[in-house]
């Protein structure tokens, strides 16, 4: 390439650097062409920068930039997300022509290299109100111009979510009315909540996704390592298709480093278990514990384990080696039969139906005698004062006027 | 030209009539200049169709579609969607050059003529997977090719989700990639989920809502609402605004419910609207002769305030002087 391109991605937390390290392997094992690159906060630790020296082409350690808009981050229930405003420094990168940012919760689930060819800003709608772009993966052009006019924005206008979202929402204000070719397609951007909003556009579209975003206050790093553990409690807000994300980030995230002739093999096991996008076919030796709650941790378990996933790569070696390529589309198709039936035993709400109003039988009429109309009237008094008032009947409203016209007359 | 040029909606029963009533109502109130059509289903009572040909130009009964597709409205968990195919035959209204159609669970709150400057076939997006078009509002122009090149699509292809919105963009496929000028603004089909998962976005457009679409399985008409205390009844759960809400029942209280009556006479019905008896006795709120008849037609007598029968004496009594 003439010019240089470049993935960015951004940690503020040693957490978010865990997910860094899956965008970063992924992006490698998916053969991208293009630099990657990671803006760290100068409060992740030392090791969790090391690790990311260990697979990004540079780490960038910039400020901190938080919107400190309190109220903002309110109404989004996420007060933490002040400080994706230090995303605003990706602007800074100038040694790069063109780049494609990556939030650090997102997977990349095929070569996607392809996002070069948009020009700034391009991005893909946000679920939630989709005359926005969701900020999790935007192609840009680094421009110190920008950059000033940007923080200008910030200062003037600050941001209508507190966010990086709002913000950017506002300075490319024209992105959803001026130029379809700015719209990235949702498989590129593809937020975890649409898995189970609209679902049968996701059975439709969904195996188009190359990119994953883990949106939400629960992130994969939250969530166990642990495929047995689908009836439990924690994951009884996702669906089977979310599960099946959550564990590709999690084999991401363990897949050790290569040699290249290594790494086809790797691949090639990858590749596998995505196309069963199952995880019950799954089944890891022995259960790993939840994740390390530091990146020092991280790393000890990692080496710690070196032995068990050693096992793990031979055992689904030996798992793919005994299944034909007809025998796994068959299978995969029983699953998705299954899902279908499971779908289909949801019993359906009942249809919202009306009550029925309340009928009073009509009051029957007689000539009486007077003591007996006298009774009677007595009688119908207290009726009336009691409640039971005959009104669609004796008392309708029309018996009365015809009384008051028989008078005025 | 206005006259060739129409809003339409559907109602294939009794409830999404009354939300016809009140979206016929709104666009009326708001001074639209177009004609105003609904199809109807066989199952629309004979009362619910005379407020109707009340309130909208055209009331035209059309066969019910039923897509028949249990296995993807299973998924969807919404089985009534099936009978959303009779939407299509919105394109056999061909004495109209251009039409926006418009479903029975949306409200309008402004003036939304403009969306006659749009081509065929323009929608906003939908929020569950924003690549697709929500088919709740969308302008299209009448043809009776389209219509049968629609249902062959049908035959063919049948609908990812197993209503109309999966037929229609699987039909006009291209729309999320072709024409930026056919993605409406959200504001023209402001989805009422949208209000509560992303609500910092709300708070900065949905003041600018033009229309609200009640999706979902609650619709307006399944709450019960106290016209003097402007509450909501029912499981309010899904909702952190209610004011659109309580403005379709403003306007459905207000101005439908008094056809409805007109055209149920002396038969009972059941409105939607309660009184708070409690409140109503303490209060006595002032009402128009019109008003005290209503209620007391609805079995709503306050029987033991102004309509007590010493009350009524005394008018006797002064007439009988």
């Amino acid at each position: 390439m003439a010019e240089t391109q470049a993935f960015v991605t951004l940690a503020t937390t040693d957490a978010y650097s865990m997910g860094c390290i899956v965008v970063g392997k992924s992006l490698r094992r998916h053969g991208t062409s293009r630099k990657i690159v990671v803006m760290v906060s100068p409060n992740v630790s030392r090791s969790a920068r090391l690790a990311l020296e260990d697979i990004f082409d540079e780490v960038f350690v910039v400020d901190v930039l938080d919107s400190k808009d309190k109220a903002h981050l309110a109404w989004l229930g996420r007060p933490e997300l002040g400080v994706t405003f230090t995303k605003l420094h990706c602007w800074t990168l100038t040694q790069y022509s063109k780049c494609v940012f990556l939030d650090a919760d997102t997977l990349v689930l095929c070569n996607v290299d392809e996002l070069f060819e948009y020009e700034e800003l391009s991005a893909a709608p946000d679920p939630g109100w989709p005359d926005c772009f969701n900020t999790g993966v935007f192609v840009f052009r680094p421009s110190l111009n920008t950059h000033t006019q940007i923080l200008e924005h910030a200062a003037q206008h600050g941001s209508f979510d507190g966010g990086d979202q709002g913000l950017l929402n506002t300075f490319f204000n024209d992105w959803a009315v001026k130029d379809i070719r700015k719209h990235l397609p949702f498989v590129y951007n593809l937020t975890a909540s649409a898995v189970y909003t609209y679902l049968p556009a996701f059975q439709q579209y969904g195996h188009h996704a190359k990119i994953v975003h883990f949106l939400g206050g629960t992130k994969p790093w939250h969530l166990p390592y642990d495929p047995q553990a689908a009836n439990e409690s924690s994951f009884r807000d996702y669906s089977k298709n979310f599960e099946q994300f959550i564990n590709l980030w999690w084999v991401e995230y363990y897949s050790q480093r290569q040699t290249r002739a290594k790494m086809e093999d790797n691949n090639e096991e990858y590749k596998r278990l995505h196309s069963l996008q199952s995880a019950q076919q799954f089944v890891p030796p022995q259960t790993h514990h939840s994740p390390p709650q530091s990146q020092k941790k991280s790393i000890e378990a990692q080496h710690t384990e070196q032995t068990p996933l050693q096992d793990l790569s031979l055992d689904s070696l030996t798992i793919s080696s005994s299944k034909k390529p007809e025998e796994t589309n068959i299978l995969f198709d029983a699953l998705s039969a299954v899902e279908t039936e499971e779908a289909l035993v949801v019993s359906p709400s009942s249809e919202h139906t009306e009550p029925e109003a309340d009928e009073d039988s009509a009051g029957a009429t007689g000539e009486a005698a007077a003591a007996e109309a006298e009774q009677e009237d007595l009688q119908h008094r207290l009726m009336w004062e009691a409640g039971h008032i005959d009104y669609m009947g004796k008392d309708a409203f029309d018996n009365i006027k015809k009384k008051l016209d028989l008078f005025l007359d | 030209m206005a006259a060739d040029q129409a809003f339409v909606t559907l109602a294939t029963n009794d409830s999404y009539a009354r939300g016809a009533m009140v979206l016929g109502k709104s666009l009326k109130n708001h001074k639209t200049s177009k004609k105003l059509v609904v199809l109807i289903g066989p199952h629309v009572s004979d009362q619910s169709r005379a407020v109707l040909h009340n309130i909208y130009d055209e009331v035209r009964l059309v066969d019910v579609l039923d897509s028949g597709d249990a296995a993807h409205l299973a998924m969807m968990k919404r089985p009534d969607l099936g009978v959303t195919f009779t939407k299509l035959h919105c394109w056999t209204l061909t004495h109209y050059s251009k039409c926006v159609f418009m479903d029975a669970d949306t409200l309008v709150v402004s003036n939304i003529d403009e969306l006659f400057d749009r081509e065929e076939l323009s929608a906003a997006p939908d929020p569950g997977w924003p690549d697709c078009f929500n088919s709740g509002v969308f302008v299209f122009c009448p043809s009776n090719e389209t219509y049968g090149k629609l249902l062959q699509y049908c035959t063919q292809h049948g609908s990812f989700d197993g209503g109309d919105q999966g037929v229609l963009n699987g039909f006009f496929s291209d729309w999320a990639t072709a024409d930026i000028t056919k993605h409406l603004p959200f504001i023209y089909n402001m989805s009422s989920i949208a209000i509560y998962t992303y609500l910092p976005a709300f708070k900065q457009y949905g003041a600018n809502a033009k229309v609200v679409h009640f999706l979902g399985q609650m619709k307006p008409w399944s709450y019960t609402y106290n016209p003097s205390q402007r509450r909501l009844k029912g499981d309010m759960q899904g909702s952190l605004d209610p004011s659109f809400l309580l403005e379709w029942w403003a306007l459905y209280s207000g101005e439908v419910v008094p056809l409805l009556m007109g055209d149920y006479g002396d038969q009972p019905f059941y409105s939607g609207c309660e009184e708070d008896v409690a409140e109503s006795t303490h209060v006595q709120p002032i009402m128009s002769s019109a008003e005290r008849k209503q209620k007391w037609e609805q079995g709503q007598a306050d029987y033991m305030g102004i309509d007590s029968f010493d009350n009524i004496q005394k008018k006797l009594d002064v007439f009988l002087k």
